[in-house]
């Protein structure tokens, strides 16, 4: 295999992962803190898709604030969600998870309603490519990647610098204690639903100049996300980096020599395996 | 018991009149749901047998998948009568259950559920794929034949005629038999010793498997026979529809087939039933506004969940519940208890 093409495969693969870790980093967020596995985590994915499209496409907006505008708004529906679906059903995670399952119907069915079921393009922000020794980088995805990479580096230190994150980190830990020590419980898992899904809609809004947008657009991903969280370790962080970027080398990779279903079959594949050999997987811990 | 002899006389009465329904009308369109309604029952009432063993599957509909192909392929590529096809459907479907179910079903809860989802994705690429041409890839199969004619002393039961001037009668009593017999084994298996042990596993496995109970066996088991009638369903669906591509049978309908098994109730064999029955007729009745569909499914679903936990089957208890805590109330207060 020649380098050329060995490094421009390496270079999409880290384009898709950072884009996989971005969705799969709210999933995992929303799973430590509350036990909830959020199948809609897509369709919030979708609804910053459609904010950015409004705000920026439509309204004129510029770009970077019409992606704050967006996780913004998407984090406040998630917030009145979390409110009444999510926290009446805290101590039953499988009831949460089939409502997870009838809020991917719903906001699917609102969104085909509400914003129609054509493809809806917008527009490229930057365009252009950077040839460094024969490997080629768009500068779009350059700039997709360095704002994911931003956002990661920010809820790092959000969970390990401010008092709120510390206070999520040990809801996450032992929900009791954490109520013992005047944490709010409510409160903080209501804010780290938000989070998680405004990085869901912030990882939507990013990916809308790269890809179309429809009512759809959510299910794919997601399903992504659930390989990355799986293979990182469900409600671990750095799990879901490392399973990130890992996931978009080998879908990458897989794409290039053995065809995009070959290579989608491979990540199901490790997701089942994953279950199977290590449930905790590479960084969780029981 | 009153109740019981009710339901002994109603339901020889129902199924007499279940079995009537070609002479009553030959309109196609109310025969098409009606067959609908029959298969989604069957893939509800298997979903629930999962489900009281305490595994929540959401990649039910792929074993419907995979029967459909089965048998399609059965009788397109290797020429086997249709009747013999549609029983190794099940089979297949039922292996395929058992080999996933072994290393799989130890696992619980939600880890279990995402299991499935991406089983049921893998098994839709796998059909995608179009490994040696025959699975016709996205396009899908076209043109599937209809089952093949049975000659019973000297009549012809032709699938293509129709019976009774319904186009669609026969295929309605594919159906329907399909789903009383679905329903007849699962009830049994609800009645059984057997039965009560996948409620005990659901319940509490560990004590389960404490009194010596082998929990594993139990859990494929159920998850084998639900999956037996899943492919049964597919296989008669595919011929009945002649066309059958990867998005016949997806996580949607996974998603639907917990709609009609939680809305209805899993308590009981009906509440899957009453489920089937409320949504697969809810889209017919809303065909002015059928945008409005999905929304209102979920909706229903979501209300379930969060206030009706035993779905529609609970209601009238919950209901007679509520009246008695009044009247107990009423009476303490008057100085009656």
């Amino acid at each position: 295999m020649d380098a050329t093409l060995f490094f421009q495969t390496l270079v999409n693969g880290l384009q898709l992962g950072v884009v996989f870790v971005l969705i799969a980093l709210g999933l995992t967020l929303v799973f430590s803190i509350m036990h909830i596995i959020n199948f809609a985590h897509g369709e919030f994915y979708m609804l910053g898709g459609y904010a950015l499209f409004y705000f920026f496409a439509q309204f004129g907006v510029n770009y970077f604030v019409a992606i704050v505008i967006s996780m913004l708004l998407v984090g406040l529906i998630a917030v009145l969600i979390e409110r009444g679906v999510f926290r009446p059903l805290r101590d039953f995670p499988l009831r949460a998870l089939v409502a997870s399952l009838a809020l991917v119907m719903l906001l699917q069915g609102a969104g085909l309603l509400g914003f129609g079921p054509e493809d809806r393009g917008v527009p490229a922000v930057v365009t252009g490519t950077l040839a460094l020794g024969g490997t080629i980088f768009a500068k779009e995805r350059l700039m997709v990647m360095g704002i994911a990479g931003l956002l990661v580096v920010l809820l790092y230190l959000f969970l390990h610098r401010m008092k709120l994150g510390w206070a999520m980190r040990a809801v996450a830990q032992e929900k009791e204690a954490a109520a013992l020590q005047g944490i709010s419980v409510n409160r903080t898992s209501a804010i780290a639903f938000g989070l998680g899904c405004a990085l869901a809609a912030g990882a939507g809004a990013l990916a809308a100049p790269m890809f179309y947008i429809h009512p759809f657009m959510g299910s794919m991903p997601v399903m992504k996300a659930f390989v990355v969280i799986i293979l990182g370790g469900l409600g671990s962080i750095p799990g879901a980096v490392a399973g990130g970027l890992i996931l978009g080398l080998v879908e990458s990779f897989g794409t290039t020599f053995a065809g995009g279903v070959v290579s989608s079959m491979l990540s199901f594949l490790i997701l089942i395996l994953v279950l199977i050999i290590r449930p905790t997987g590479l960084f969780g811990h029981e | 018991m009153n109740k019981a002899i009710a339901i002994r006389l109603l339901l020889p009465a129902l199924i007499v009149v279940l079995a009537l329904v070609p002479i009553i009308t030959d309109d196609p369109y109310y025969t098409h749901i009606l067959i609908m309604i029959c298969l989604s029952i069957v893939f509800a009432v298997g979903l629930r047998m999962i489900l009281t063993t305490g595994q929540l599957s959401i990649g039910h509909a792929a074993f419907g998948a995979i029967g459909a192909y089965t048998c399609t392929l059965l009788v397109m590529k290797a020429d086997f009568n249709f009747w013999l096809a549609l029983p190794l459907a099940g089979v297949v479907a039922a292996i395929v259950a058992v080999l996933v179910g072994y290393p799989t079903l130890r696992i619980k809860g939600a880890y279990f559920a995402i299991l499935t989802f991406a089983l049921g994705e893998l098994i839709r690429l796998v059909f995608v794929a179009n490994w040696g041409g025959l699975t016709g890839g996205n396009v899908g199969i076209m043109g599937i034949p209809a089952p093949s004619a049975i000659h019973i002393g000297g009549r012809v039961l032709d699938f293509d005629a129709g019976v009774f001037g319904n186009i669609r009668g026969y295929y309605y009593y594919l159906a329907l038999l399909l789903m009383l017999i679905a329903v007849w084994v699962m009830h049994r298996f609800d009645r059984s010793r057997v039965g009560m042990t996948f409620r005990a596993i659901a319940q509490a496995d560990l004590l389960a498997e404490c009194v010596g109970i082998n929990i594993m066996r139990y859990k494929v088991l159920a998850f084998a026979v639900a999956c037996f009638f899943a492919g049964l369903a597919g296989g008669m669906l595919s011929s009945y529809i002649h066309y059958l591509s990867p998005v016949s049978l997806t996580f949607h309908d996974s998603i639907y087939f917990i709609m009609f098994a939680v809305v209805g109730g899993v308590g009981t064999i009906s509440g899957p039933i009453i489920g089937a029955l409320l949504f697969t007729a809810l889209p017919e009745a809303l065909r002015g506004a059928k945008q409005w569909e999905p929304i209102i499914a979920a909706s229903l679903l979501l209300l379930a969940v969060l206030f009706l936990p035993g779905g529609l089957v609970s209601l009238p208890q919950r209901i007679k519940a509520r009246f008695e805590a009044i009247r107990g109330k009423e009476a303490i207060e008057h100085g009656v208890a």
